[in-house]
């Protein structure tokens, strides 16, 4: 279909993502861009003008792509521009490669396929000030002539080579081009090298790379850290390095933290005149947000050390280890990121499932993506073991709390491993498409992204508790203390419900007649088998609005200290030593785990349920993964407790 | 009824509504996205952003 106004040239914008085109795209066209969509798609088709010599052009922004092997959606729709087949827009009369030069081979795989469409080709080498930073020497003209197609080196934020651009593109349009590229052979295979070979012969003759002793020191250590075997042994011993650390670091943080939302539940108690509007600032707000601030130090802690290795390139190498498992299983290797965004939180991670192009392989994902151990999970994890594994170690220096913790993470992962297998072989049947993953150069992490990622993470998480989990532990102290016994001497308060010493019959009747009492009594019978009573019901039901209210559900239940005189003893403590109505202990080491191995398989999050009735646009898959991680995680912690029972485990 | 009865009332009727407000906004994005471009439409493109 031919293009309303046929006398205006049209030049595509093309190239890998994240190579610079956004940015080389807003430089050349300004403020003069529309944005749309491609007809019968969701993908943006950005569009402006831009002035070639003394004409006119119009600019079209083409999605970024590895390739034109047609394979995705973004890949069909660029195929279809370069070929004219995209209703309302003409073939281009000239196309920009846009090519990061920090990355060559790989960017100029694309500009090899965009020979085959007939469209003069002009590349865009952009990146250049961190390639020429990097000591690496590159002869424009030569690779130009290699190429048989003009390159310009560009650098949009400081308008370098943007004229010249502009000419070599009015130069391209008026002028028939020949590419060096001859693509001898049969088969996709033999093209595929063909092209290959084409790049390698071009850099050798115009590119010297200042870091070939670098590259020799990145593969001799690849060789180790992706060795399948001690891969996987480095990879488990990173983590427990990093999670004894963060145990180890965040106690002094922790232990002030706790002293000092006592400190201020107390200085509150002695300040507001006796009565309802002090229970509620003292057991509902301060106990409740003040529950889940103090786990703080570690969230910090996990994201620095997150941050660190994303930065240095070895979550890279983790990746790549994982691609192996996730293969074998028949998950797609565009699978990981999404998994891996997960471990953050099940939300963003869903959301990145959208860049695999195949539904099953996509349903896949989204069904076993809760599984990873959000940061929502990390305070419930954190408090099981400073209650009852801390300062326990494993042969002799290695803290059982790291131990415990890497155990919650890889359980997560196994089963999410095994639930894939499972639908890859039933429900969500199909082969998966090969993957190729690029492996950056290590390299120092940087201070200021390792800290603003770090930073970022914490706000979240204040803002949250400043929040949702506020306004969460009003509702759920109002729960527990209404209905009032009508007698003022009965008066009950939640704060000095069922303690190991506070405990009187009155308060304890109080407790267990209100609103939340009434209901965690009426689904205790069902979470007895796991060993849990009626209040860490009461905590479950609470935790699905998110996962880390079971933290201020349970501060609100247990937090002690009613009398005027003492001082409020901290969660773990109270948590310790509840008893239930005939004075046994509520709380063991096998209680606490099985809550752990609970909260690793159950979904426990609306938000995640939302976003996946949203992606999944089905309420049979999304009421399917809310089932049976429900039942997998009954399941599992039906066996852990009983199981750790009859192995004489109390 | 005393002041403190009424104030911590208004407080639990704040928390309510902001956790009521969330949930309905949780409910809305439990709808699928819509498949064409339009005015708040929810698909990839900020209709707000398109320059005419």
């Amino acid at each position: 279909m031919r293009d309303a106004s046929p006398a205006i040239p049209l030049i595509a914008l093309a190239g890998n993502p994240n190579a610079g085109k956004t940015t080389l795209f807003n430089a050349l066209t300004g403020l003069s861009q529309k944005v749309a969509n491609y007809p019968g798609v969701t993908v943006e088709r950005k569009e402006g003008s831009w002035s070639i010599g003394d004409q006119r052009a119009r600019l079209i922004d083409l999605p970024g792509l590895y390739s034109l092997d047609a394979t995705s959606i973004d890949e069909h729709i660029a195929s279809d521009v370069l070929r004219g087949e995209v209703s309302g827009l003409a073939k281009p009369d000239a196309v920009i490669a846009v090519v990061d030069a920090t990355n060559l081979e790989r960017n100029l795989y694309l500009v090899t396929q965009l020979f085959d469409y007939q469209v003069p080709v002009v590349v865009a080498l952009t990146m250049i000030d961190v390639f020429e930073k990097q000591q690496h020497k590159i002869d424009i003209a030569k690779l130009s002539d290699s190429l048989g197609v003009p390159v310009v080196a560009v650098n949009a934020s400081e308008g370098r080579g943007i004229e010249e651009l502009s000419e070599a593109v009015a130069d391209a349009i008026s002028k028939t081009q020949k590419p060096k590229l001859e693509l001898n052979g049969d088969g996709e295979n033999a093209r595929i090298f063909a092209r290959y070979n084409f790049i390698s012969n071009a850099l050798q003759e115009s590119v010297v790379h200042n870091d070939l002793t670098a590259h020799g020191i990145s593969e001799k250590i690849d060789r180790v850290l992706t060795h399948k075997l001690f891969g996987l042994l480095i990879l488990v011993a990173i983590l427990l390095v990093v999670f004894q650390t963060i145990f180890t670091w965040a106690t002094v943080p922790m232990d002030l933290l706790e002293q000092g939302f006592g400190a201020i539940g107390d200085a509150a108690r002695t300040a507001l005149p006796e009565g309802i509007l002090a229970d509620l600032i003292v057991d509902g707000i301060i106990a409740g947000v003040g529950g889940v601030l103090v786990f703080l130090p570690q969230i910090l802690l996990l994201f620095l050390f997150i941050s660190i290795l994303e930065d240095t390139g070895y979550m890279a190498r983790a990746a790549f280890l994982m691609d192996k498992l996730m293969s074998r299983v028949g998950l797609h290797g565009k699978a990981f990121l999404p998994l891996m965004s997960s471990f953050a939180c099940a939300i963003p991670g869903i959301m990145a499932t959208r860049t695999i192009e195949n539904q099953r392989d996509r349903f896949a994902t989204i069904m076993i993506a809760p599984f990873m151990s959000c940061s929502a999970r990390l305070p419930v994890y954190t408090l099981m073991i400073a209650a009852f594994f801390a300062g326990q170690t494993v042969l002799g220096f290695v803290s059982l709390g790291a131990v415990l913790m890497l155990a919650m993470y890889a359980l997560g992962i196994v089963v999410a491993l095994i639930v894939a297998f499972i639908l890859k072989r039933t429900a969500l049947r199909s082969p998966p498409p090969p993957f190729i993953m690029e492996l950056p150069p290590y390299r120092m992490p940087n201070i200021r992204t390792v800290f603003q990622n770090m930073l970022t993470r914490a706000w979240l998480f204040v803002k949250r508790a400043g929040t949702v989990i506020l306004a969460i532990s009003i509702i759920l102290w109002a729960l527990m203390y209404f209905p009032r016994a009508e007698s003022k001497s009965d008066a009950f308060t939640p704060s000095n419900a069922e303690t190991a010493e506070a405990v009187t019959p009155t308060e304890s009747e109080q407790l267990r007649n209100s609103y939340a009492g009434k209901l965690g009594h009426a689904i205790e019978p069902v979470i007895q088998p796991l060993g849990f009573d009626w209040k860490i019901g009461v905590a479950l039901i609470a935790s699905f609005a998110a996962r880390e209210v079971l933290v201020s559900t349970l501060s609100i239940i247990y937090n002690v200290g009613k009398d005027e005189t003492e001082e409020s003893p901290t969660l773990i403590s109270a948590i310790r030593e509840a008893k239930n109505e005939r004075g046994e202990t509520v709380w063991t080491p096998l209680t606490a785990l099985t809550l752990m191995v609970f909260f690793v398989l159950a979904i426990q999050c609306m938000s995640t349920v939302a976003v996946v009735r949203r992606e999944t646009n089905s309420w049979g898959w999304t009421l399917f993964m809310v089932g049976y991680m429900t039942g997998l995680a009954y399941f599992a912690a039906f066996l852990t407790y009983q199981g750790g029972r009859l192995l004489g485990f109390s | 009824m005393d002041g403190q009865t009424i104030a911590v009332g208004l407080i639990v009727l704040g928390a309510a509504a902001y956790v009521g407000s969330l949930l309905w906004k949780r409910a809305r994005s439990f709808a699928p996205k819509k498949k064409a471009c339009g005015d708040d439409c929810g698909c990839g493109t900020d209709s707000k952003k398109v320059m005419r």
